[in-house]
């Protein structure tokens, strides 16, 4: 979309995500610092709590997920990332997805 | 010399032992999670830095390479992690002229194979999500997460002490052309 900043850019990129076991339903992105003071683009993901029965994620789902925003992230010129998941059942923690 | 060296394996059972479901009634482990993550990070850098030791020392004993795994710094192993990650994309911008020519030849393959690409990419994951877990008080790590870097950290560490692979032995020659010779 026009005149889209690459954080809104990846923004929308994320929540089109979907793989194995992995639904993203809710991004956000913070460019930020990491404690060295080097440039890290934080992004924040609202997933799917795991599938019955299983305490965690597909592994190669997260991976998977992990390295697709990290190639558009580039691709946007912005700092590497760090991703965090958080799954629906504990939306609350984060205060951008607690509404 | 001590008889309790710092064992990879042995800090992945310590993390497990980090992340219970619940402590109290009802109340995530927050804290533990954050020291699960941390111990699954030092983890993989033992592995690492033990490796990266032997590409050069071949034929040192124990007590030789133990001092010299001390110089093997953090930040050493993020440099060559970058560069790797940097060829590969997933890293904003791009390693040295020579370090490209050396990594990525154009003429030729690149030397940065699944197993390299593993080591590097989930190193710097892990190194980033330790520096939250340790000091980003508003970092969250919520049990699914938390599993989930602790199984990154088991498949690097067997990753590490499992590949022959010329691409990882390029790899951990460079990080070892990193380090500094430290008087300890």
């Amino acid at each position: 979309m026009a005149n889209e900043t690459p954080t809104a850019q990846l923004q929308r990129y994320a929540i089109e995500i979907t793989l194995d076991d992995l639904e993203v339903h809710k991004a956000s992105i913070l460019l930020d610092e990491r404690q060295d003071g080097e440039p890290v683009t934080r992004i924040t993901l609202l997933v799917n709590d795991p599938g019955p029965g299983k305490d965690t994620w597909n592994f190669d789902a997260v991976r998977d997920l992990k390295r697709q925003l990290a190639r558009k992230a580039t691709e946007l010129d912005l700092p590497s990332t760090s991703v965090t998941l958080v799954p629906d059942s504990q939306a609350k923690l984060v205060e951008s997805f607690a509404q | 010399m001590t008889d309790y060296p710092i064992e990879p394996g042995k800090l992945l059972e310590a993390a497990e032992q980090l992340a219970p479901a619940e402590t109290g009634r009802g109340r995530p482990a927050y804290t533990f999670h954050r020291r699960a993550v941390s111990t699954a990070y030092y983890a993989v850098f033992h592995a690492i830095t033990d490796r990266v030791v032997k590409a050069p020392f071949t034929e040192a004993d124990v007590a030789f390479l133990r001092k010299v795994r001390r110089w093997v710094q953090h930040g050493d192993i993020r440099t060559v992690a970058n560069w790797i990650g940097q060829l590969e994309g997933i890293r904003k911008g791009s390693p040295p002229p020579h370090i490209r020519a050396l990594l990525a030849p154009a003429e030729g393959e690149a030397h940065i194979d699944d197993d390299t690409l593993t080591i590097a990419d989930g190193f710097l994951e892990l190194n980033e999500k330790r520096e939250e877990a340790d000091y980003d008080h508003d970092a969250v790590f919520t049990r699914p997460e938390t599993l989930d870097y602790l199984a990154l950290a088991r498949d690097i560490v067997e990753t590490v002490e499992r590949t022959q692979t010329d691409a990882a032995k390029r790899f951990f020659g460079l990080v070892a052309m990193q380090a500094d010779v430290r008087n300890r």
